[in-house]
């Protein structure tokens, strides 16, 4: 993946990148619970495929940082967690778009034989 | 933008996921195939009721089915106020349908010598036809391309029908039967795909 310069602008947003929501497994976790109201352990563990122990050990992070709300309860006799996604973790993760969206612009195409940015889907392939 | 049409992805799938499990056809077929035996069986009040009782019956299969196997998700306000919207607006064309339906029904009864010949072909083809265009409403509306298949199977019932000369009723049989064995061929491959979670969740 081919970064900008530390002076760059681009490198002051990218030291501003929130790590918690950064990493792969949160990312997606964190996605999954924007684009819906609330969700249960089982849906994000069949929509993200992480492991029941993953999930769980990711979930704590997000709860300590205040990123999600965590509802235990039983359906009849079926323990059901239901977790939903803060205000806080909401801006949190409206902030990170807006960062790696300008991290992240496009740029101009590289010829295949000439000097030249990377193709922006590359980047993002990456 | 490329990250807001993936979130859309996202969205969609959490949604595709309430549709998975072919309880919805198998609903869909038995509803279908209630209208029918109801027709044939000239009670046609009981193909007005059954299909209703159906759309509760759907939710509690659901609910003790779907979700201890994928989960249990709550969607985003703007889908649920999409699915409203959506909900009112077949409610009113099934209404419709059932008024045009049963009032059809009736009206072959009338074995007016005139127009008999017109009663015996088209009209009782009519509610398979009508029944198929809310089908292809609920497909585009709910994003379910299956029902825009179970639609073509509705006008071709009507138009088997009707070309058979066969009585009000006998139109829905084969369409019904075709969307309840999808129903029971998808949930079949659901439950084997999806084993029941024994994860409690969160410690």
């Amino acid at each position: 993946m081919t970064l900008a310069k530390p002076d760059t602008p681009n490198a002051k947003r990218l030291a501003e990148i929130d790590r918690l929501i950064h990493e792969p497994a949160r990312l997606s976790l964190v996605a999954c619970l924007y684009v819906v109201e609330a969700a249960d352990f089982v849906f994000l563990m069949r929509q993200t495929g992480l492991t029941g122990g993953n999930l769980s050990s990711h979930v704590s992070k997000l709860e300590q940082a205040g990123y999600v709300d965590v509802k235990k309860s039983f359906v009849g006799k079926r323990p059901q967690t239901v977790l939903r996604l803060t205000s806080k973790g909401r801006t949190a993760f409206e902030r990170y778009r807006r960062t790696m969206s300008g991290v992240l612009t496009p740029a101009p195409r590289r010829r295949p034989d000439g000097p030249g940015c990377v193709e922006p889907e590359s980047i993002v392939a990456e | 933008m490329n990250e807001s049409r993936d979130l859309d992805r996202i969205e969609r799938r959490a949604y595709q996921t309430i549709w998975e499990d072919g309880l919805l056809d198998l609903f869909v077929g038995a509803g279908i195939l209630a209208i029918g035996l109801s027709w044939i069986s000239r009670f046609p009040v009981l193909g007005a009721v059954l299909p209703a009782l159906l759309v509760p019956a759907w939710q509690v299969a659901h609910k003790q089915i779907a979700e201890p196997r994928t989960g249990y998700v709550k969607l985003s306000r703007a889908r649920q106020a999409r699915q409203k919207r959506s909900l009112q607006a077949l409610a009113l064309l099934g209404v419709a349908t059932m008024m045009l339906g049963v009032a059809a029904f009736f009206f072959t009864q009338a074995r007016s010598p005139a127009v008999d010949e017109l009663l015996r072909t088209a009209i009782p083809a009519l509610p398979a036809v009508l029944l198929g265009i809310g089908s292809a409403l609920a497909g585009m509306l709910f994003e379910i391309r299956r029902l825009l298949a179970y639609a073509g199977l509705l006008f071709a019932g009507g138009a088997a029908g009707a070309w058979l000369h066969a009585g009000p009723g006998w139109h829905f049989l084969f369409p019904g039967i075709v969307i309840v064995i999808v129903g029971v061929t998808m949930l079949v491959s659901f439950l084997r795909k999806y084993p029941a979670q024994d994860v409690a969740g969160f410690p």
